[in-house]
Order: C-alpha cells, then sequence, then structure tokens
C-alpha cells in the first residue's frame, strides 16, 4: 500500500467497526478508501485473532502448529476483507463472527480439499448465523474452568483428539463432517464404534476429574 | 460459601462443549464463550509478518491441501516398520491391517493423482 496514500488512515480511527465494514464493501469502487478502513480494523483485532489462531492450532494434532496458525490467521484476514459486509452486529459482537470465520477456514485449510470454493465459503458467512446462548449453558465458574483444564491435559493424545474434534465439529445438530470422521478412523486404524468409545471413555474421565476438583455436582 | 453447581448427567456433554469452546479448545461460537476466551486465555506475540496487512491487499491465501494425508501416510508406514521388525510370523491381525494400510494408500494416491 503507498504510504503517500496512507497518511490519513488516523482520520478513520474513530470509525466503528461497521462503518470500517461499509467501507471496505466499495473496494472495487474506492479500493485505497477500502484498504484505509481495513487497515484501522486490522489493527483493532490483529491480537485477538492471532491469539484465538494460535491458541486452537496448538491444540491441532499436527507436526507444524505455529505454520498452520499463521496459515489460518492469513486466511481469515483476508475473508474479513471479502465478507465483512456480511457482519451483523445484532446477531453477535465481531470477534465471536470472527472466529467463526476462522472455524470454516481452518476446516477448509484441514480437510484437503484442493480448490476454494468460493460459493459454498461464501454461504456459510452469509449465514451468519452465531449459536445462541442455550437455556442449558450453565455459569461456568473458575474452579472449574482449571478443573477442565488439568482434566483434558491428564487424557491421553488420542482422547484428546477425538473429544477436541468432536467439540471443533459437532454441536447440537450439526453433526462431525465425514471427512472429519474418516481422518479419525485412519489415523488410529479402528472403527466408529471404538471411537465412539473413546469419546465416550473421555468424557468419564473429565466428568470424574471435574466433580472431585470443583463445585460441580452431577445428579444421575 | 462456596456456590455448588448441580447438572443431570445428560447436559454433561453440552457442558464440557461449552467449557472447550470457552477456553480455546475449539473456537468460541457464543458471544459468552468468546467473553471467557478473552478474559481467560493470555496474548501471543504476533509474529513479524503479520504487523501489516498488506499480505490481505495481496490477496496472498495458503493453501494446505496435504498435511492430513501425509499424516495418514506416516501412520501407515510406521505399521510396515513396526511389522517389519517383528520378522517373519505375523499375527493375522497384522496382516489383515497391512493389506488394509497399503490399499487406503493405493486409493488415496490414485485419488489424488486424478
Amino acid at each position: 500500500m503507498d504510504k503517500e496514500l496512507l497518511k490519513d488512515v488516523d482520520s478513520l480511527a474513530n470509525y466503528s467497526d461497521e462503518e470500517l465494514f461499509l467501507l471496505m464493501s466499495y473496494r472495487d469502487e474506492n479500493a485505497m478508501e477500502a484498504q484505509k478502513a481495513y487497515t484501522i480494523f486490522f489493527h483493532r483485532y490483529k491480537d485477538s485473532l492471532w491469539k484465538l489462531c494460535f491458541c486452537i492450532c496448538s491444540n491441532c494434532n499436527t507436526p507444524e502448529n505455529e505454520e498452520l496458525a499463521k496459515d489460518l490467521f492469513q486466511n481469515t484476514s483476508i475473508a474479513i476483507y471479502n465478507y465483512g459486509h456480511t457482519f451483523d452486529p445484532k446477531k453477535s459482537k465481531v470477534t465471536t463472527w470472527m472466529s467463526r470465520i476462522a472455524k470454516s477456514e481452518l476446516y477448509h485449510l484441514l480437510s484437503g480439499i484442493k480448490e476454494y470454493r468460493i460459493d459454498e465459503h461464501l454461504a456459510v458467512l452469509l449465514e451468519n448465523k452465531v449459536d445462541e446462548k442455550s437455556e442449558n449453558d450453565f455459569e461456568f465458574q473458575s474452579s472449574e474452568q482449571e478443573a477442565l483444564q488439568a482434566a483434558i491435559e491428564s487424557l491421553t493424545e488420542r482422547e484428546q483428539e477425538v473429544i477436541l474434534t468432536y467439540a471443533m465439529y459437532e454441536d447440537g445438530k450439526k453433526q462431525l463432517p465425514a471427512e472429519m470422521r474418516q481422518y479419525l478412523l485412519d489415523k488410529y486404524n479402528t472403527t466408529q464404534l471404538n471411537i465412539q468409545q473413546i469419546k465416550s471413555r473421555a468424557h468419564k474421565k473429565i466428568k470424574e476429574h471435574i466433580v472431585s476438583h470443583s463445585n460441580l455436582s452431577i445428579i444421575k | 460459601m462456596k456456590k455448588i453447581t448441580e447438572m443431570h448427567d445428560a447436559e454433561f456433554e453440552h457442558y464440557v462443549n461449552n467449557g472447550l469452546k470457552s477456553l480455546g479448545y475449539a473456537f468460541p461460537e457464543t458471544d459468552d464463550q468468546m467473553s471467557v476466551f478473552e478474559k481467560k486465555v493470555g496474548t501471543q506475540p504476533l509474529p513479524k509478518e503479520f504487523q501489516t496487512p498488506d499480505f490481505v491487499f495481496n490477496n496472498e491465501r495458503k493453501v494446505r491441501s496435504i498435511s492430513y494425508q501425509n499424516q495418514l501416510n506416516e501412520v501407515a508406514e510406521s505399521n510396515w516398520a513396526i511389522a517389519a521388525r517383528d520378522g517373519k510370523d505375523l499375527p493375522n491381525e497384522i496382516l489383515n491391517q497391512m493389506k488394509k494400510d497399503k490399499e487406503n494408500a493405493r486409493s488415496k494416491k490414485d485419488g489424488a493423482a486424478k
């Protein structure tokens, strides 16, 4: 980006996220203004997005997690620039929306999809559907957070990968994608039934750990 | 006096998933999960190459089409290596697994070539 033309980037510093997204949406008509708007947005959220990418990729069982985090950060940043107009502040805060984009990007990176299917990707973003708070959401107390972290660390590598893969992709009505299910089956040379048993065993271990190390009580 | 949270057994999986998303083991998907994540998880230094957004304007998307495939091949090769070290009298289950690994690797290789 031309430094001369960036001189007045600061003039947009007080713009809201939605105002910046609006300027970005006119990138075909006014590329310079769109780039200035994105520059402000980028500096506002780059640390937050990197923290998310780094943290999630640290838990991915791949040999080069930091490189994966960099790829995820890069692709998510590009998607935000291209699809910022899909953000709806009534549905979620901007960092939650960014997390949803990053999730979609990680799936693309890991699933081995060779071609970037733009229509399919755009559909995910336009859906802009963020999970509503469920009536079943419990207040997550500090002692329980620490107990959950310790419980996850106490699991075997296989149990961790199975439970985190399911947590990443399967929730409520959403099922684990077929590619990810097959990945687990192939990697551990096992059956779907055995994967379910590993998941169930891991949940049992987590439950026992949390109950004995926090104020959580399970009613049978 | 400490507050005791009570829940039914059937709700526990949902509770764990909510916790995993709040602590950054999986992507936060609600504002509440994101708020816990932002508060609880520490920052990481941003790599130097991302100090400016120029890479965005150059539209330099990354593609990583083979990382999982490599991992699967490594697992299959590992099974072969273990079997080779054990020598001649291999149990049927290992022979069957070796055959399955070989077929999987071949079919995926063929699929990738198409």
